[in-house]
């Protein structure tokens, strides 16, 4: 599924703009895009993306049940987090 | 591995083990752990706290809540820090490049297994347990194992300067409890060896590296040792800590407060003596000077 399937939330857009600070090969209309193949998300800038996600989500993201394919691609960040919540 | 050929650095890694074995002691026969630890006592220095000098945080009840939830955080981070650099040390161990130090690495695990113990047990015994480990679920690109080396060693430095940095000065506070004041002073004093051994041996594997395979990693190693250095530091400002503190708003608090001036002049000051042996050593072209902190 690409980006043209979707309405960024706000979430979601909060979610693209922490990733290209990091690195702007964030390519935000393909939502399929590999993130860890193509170092957008990386070892050092994981813990920080975690809390991000905890700040969208008001949840706390329990380490021990953290899926590492869940943040792959934008998709999958945005199924496994944020879909649930009601885009405006 | 050059250790043959220097002379110095093999007499002082067989100095740093005499000391170890003459300094040896049971971590868990060596401290009187008290019953209770509820008298209302500051657990950090206020001075220590992460939002120390932002204005962020202002009733005294929620900073010294903070100050037991940022040294759970403290020594929790020591906790899985330490044993992700261990599972490193413990692979090279009697390997042939390193079999040169093998009984000083003994004394680093030895010692450093201790350090995981008792700050374990203290959060275990009056805190509720450790805050969990969040590190990545992805495994960074690995270079060629002479750099490996040199990353691992450089990250063991940086964790225990930042250590150093606190446990120097918390050891001495009389404000906080006896026990803390212990363990602070205690792992102190067992990190000044592992400290000067590692800048050495740093050195030492920094040459090998560049021998070995050239300049053409070096930038590369700089950015990485730099960016954990960042990352480090943002370790120790744990939101979790902050919403257990009774913190309002602590996942912006936690932002607020990395960005703050008077937090980046502390950050300069808590890696200042490491960013200047990186510097000093070759590893870094420029200093590092608290970049990439603020997120």
């Amino acid at each position: 599924m690409s980006r043209s399937d979707h309405t960024a939330s706000p979430d979601m857009e909060r979610v693209i703009d922490f990733l290209r600070r990091r690195n702007d090969a964030l390519d935000s209309l393909d939502w399929d895009q590999d993130l860890v193949e193509d170092r957008i998300l990386d070892s050092v800038g994981f813990v920080e993306f975690l809390f991000l996600l905890e700040e969208l989500t008001g949840e706390r993201i329990d380490p021990k049940r953290i899926d590492a394919m869940n943040f792959r691609t934008l998709n999958r960040i945005n199924a496994a987090f944020l879909a649930g919540k009601a885009v405006p | 591995m050059r250790v043959k050929e220097e002379p110095a650095f093999a007499e002082m890694v067989e100095r740093l083990s005499a000391k170890s074995r003459h300094d040896h002691y049971n971590p868990y026969t060596r401290f009187t752990w008290p019953d209770r630890m509820d008298d209302g006592s500051w657990w950090m220095s206020p001075e220590h706290l992460t939002v120390h000098g932002t204005g962020l945080v202002g009733d005294e009840r929620v900073l010294r809540e903070l100050a037991r939830r940022e040294t759970v955080n403290f020594f929790s981070l020591h906790v899985h820090g330490i044993r992700e650099l261990m599972i490193e040390v413990s692979r090279r161990i009697h390997t042939p490049r390193f079999a040169a130090y093998s009984e000083y690495l003994h004394h680093f695990v030895g010692e450093e297994n201790a350090h995981m113990w008792f700050f374990a047990e203290f959060c275990n015994r009056y805190a509720g347990g450790i805050y969990p480990d969040v590190s990545t679920p992805y495994q960074r690109e690995v270079f060629e194992e002479e750099w490996e080396d040199v990353v691992v060693f450089a990250r063991i430095l940086i964790f225990e300067e930042i250590f150093d940095y606190y446990n120097s000065r918390m050891g001495r506070d009389r404000r906080l409890p006896e026990i803390l004041q212990e363990l602070h002073s205690v792992h102190h004093h067992d990190e000044s060896r592992h400290v000067a051994f590692g800048k050495q041996f740093l050195r030492h594997l920094y040459a090998h590296a560049v021998e070995l395979h050239g300049q053409g990693r070096t930038a590369e190693i700089e950015d990485y040792v730099k960016a954990y250095m960042a990352y480090s530091v943002r370790s120790l400002y744990n939101p979790h800590a902050y919403r257990d503190a009774g913190v309002a708003r602590p996942l912006e608090v936690r932002r607020e407060a990395m960005a703050h001036p008077a937090r980046e002049e502390i950050h300069r000051r808590v890696m200042a003596r490491i960013d200047r042996f990186f510097v000093s050593a070759g590893i870094f072209g420029t200093p590092w000077g608290g970049e990439g902190v603020a997120v």
